[in-house]
């Protein structure tokens, strides 16, 4: 039985990787479960059909009524999957330290962050492909049950991104989740059926499937500039450190915040309210919604 | 791109479809869709430009005013 039920000339290894996309998100990932996994993805529908998303400023979480069922999801997750998928061009290294904040009980941990990361950016991948064919979006499956793996790869610290990476070979953004590995071999799966498989980038002259390199290229960068996506030009210079995780023996890492920390249950004060406020006010409106 | 503007949506596929074709029309989608993503993952986990093309770039980056993206942002100790 066809995954998309479409007129349209969809690529048998487009579809089976789409398939295998849903799949992935059924299973428990590396610090998330598979329901939560799922509430990510419910949550990125929402916030994309919402009419009139609330500017980038704003975390989704305080506003009454706007993220309905939030599937156990805490507010430091809702308000990432809202921005992320509203808002990309907006975040900030600011931003991102309220959300992995660990000096707040509410935040959660660089890891979860990662991992959910990928899944956000997965679910606007289908979810834009089926909506721009105008064909209905993917049903998820059932979740499958199973604690999260806490896999931690060796080697996984503090290198040239804001979250903890174990991978120096190739670009960065193929390093940036390398630190879950499941969500990086997603992401290359997706590359290779969306895009091109990676090994085949430095051919600058062959076609892919249908179109020539110059076309795909140009796809590629007006989507970019849409989303205003402009990777840093610099890399940070946080301390590294060799000191191991407490909590994971013979992981290298630069300081307890960077990994492996299970979220506390969030708990929204008046105190967090304030810090929210003024993160909203350092990072400013947003020039246009990217959407 | 045009979400929420179902009609001028319809309209640009049967033009791409037209003008080049129905398997065309999937390919591009499919990489606007991977760009959507891939976007995504750079923005929120600071990747940084590859040193290598940093400098190569300077000059395109400056000419079509990318560098006055919000998401060119500072490092974490920034």
């Amino acid at each position: 039985m066809d995954f998309y039920n479409s007129t349209m000339p969809i690529r048998a290894d487009l579809e089976s990787s789409h398939r295998e996309l849903i799949e992935h998100w059924s299973r428990p990932g590396a610090w998330w479960t598979a329901s939560e996994r799922l509430a990510i993805v419910m949550q990125v529908r929402r916030a994309r059909d919402i009419n009139n998303p609330p500017p980038a400023w704003v975390p989704a979480s305080d506003v009454e009524g706007l993220v309905g069922d939030s599937g156990g999801l805490p507010a430091k997750a809702i308000d990432t999957i809202w921005r992320l998928t509203n808002h990309p061009g907006t975040i900030t290294v600011e931003w991102y330290k309220t959300i992995v904040d660990d000096e707040d009980p509410s935040s959660i941990s660089p890891a979860h962050y990662t991992e959910l990361v990928g899944v956000v950016a997965q679910a606007n991948s289908l979810d834009r492909f089926t909506d721009a064919l105008s064909m209905p979006r993917v049903d998820l499956p059932v979740p499958l049950d199973g604690d999260p793996t806490c896999e931690t790869p060796d080697g996984t610290m503090m290198r040239d991104h804001w979250v903890p990476t174990c991978d120096t070979e190739r670009a960065q953004v193929i390093r940036a989740l390398s630190a879950v590995p499941a969500e990086k071999a997603m992401m290359l799966r997706l590359c290779e059926t969306q895009y091109m498989d990676i090994d085949a980038m430095a051919e600058l002259t062959a076609d892919h499937n249908s179109l020539t390199r110059m076309q795909v290229e140009l796809v590629a960068a007006r989507t970019s500039k849409l989303n205003e996506c402009l990777l840093n030009d610099r890399p940070h210079d946080a301390a590294r450190s060799e000191r191991p995780h407490p909590r994971c023996p013979g992981v290298l890492r630069s300081n307890r915040r960077v990994w492996g920390r299970r979220r506390r249950c969030p708990t929204r004060t008046a105190a967090l309210a304030t810090r929210r406020s003024d993160v909203g006010r350092r990072a400013g409106p947003t020039r246009g919604n990217p959407r | 791109m045009w979400d929420g503007e179902p009609d001028r949506l319809a309209a640009i596929r049967d033009e791409v479809t037209t003008a080049m074709g129905g398997d065309q029309l999937v390919d591009a989608i499919a990489v606007s869709a991977n760009f959507h993503m891939m976007t995504r993952i750079a923005d929120a986990t600071g990747t940084t430009y590859d040193e290598e093309y940093l400098e190569r770039s300077q000059d395109i980056r400056s000419q079509i005013g990318v560098d006055e993206f919000v998401s060119k942002r500072p490092g974490i100790s920034s």
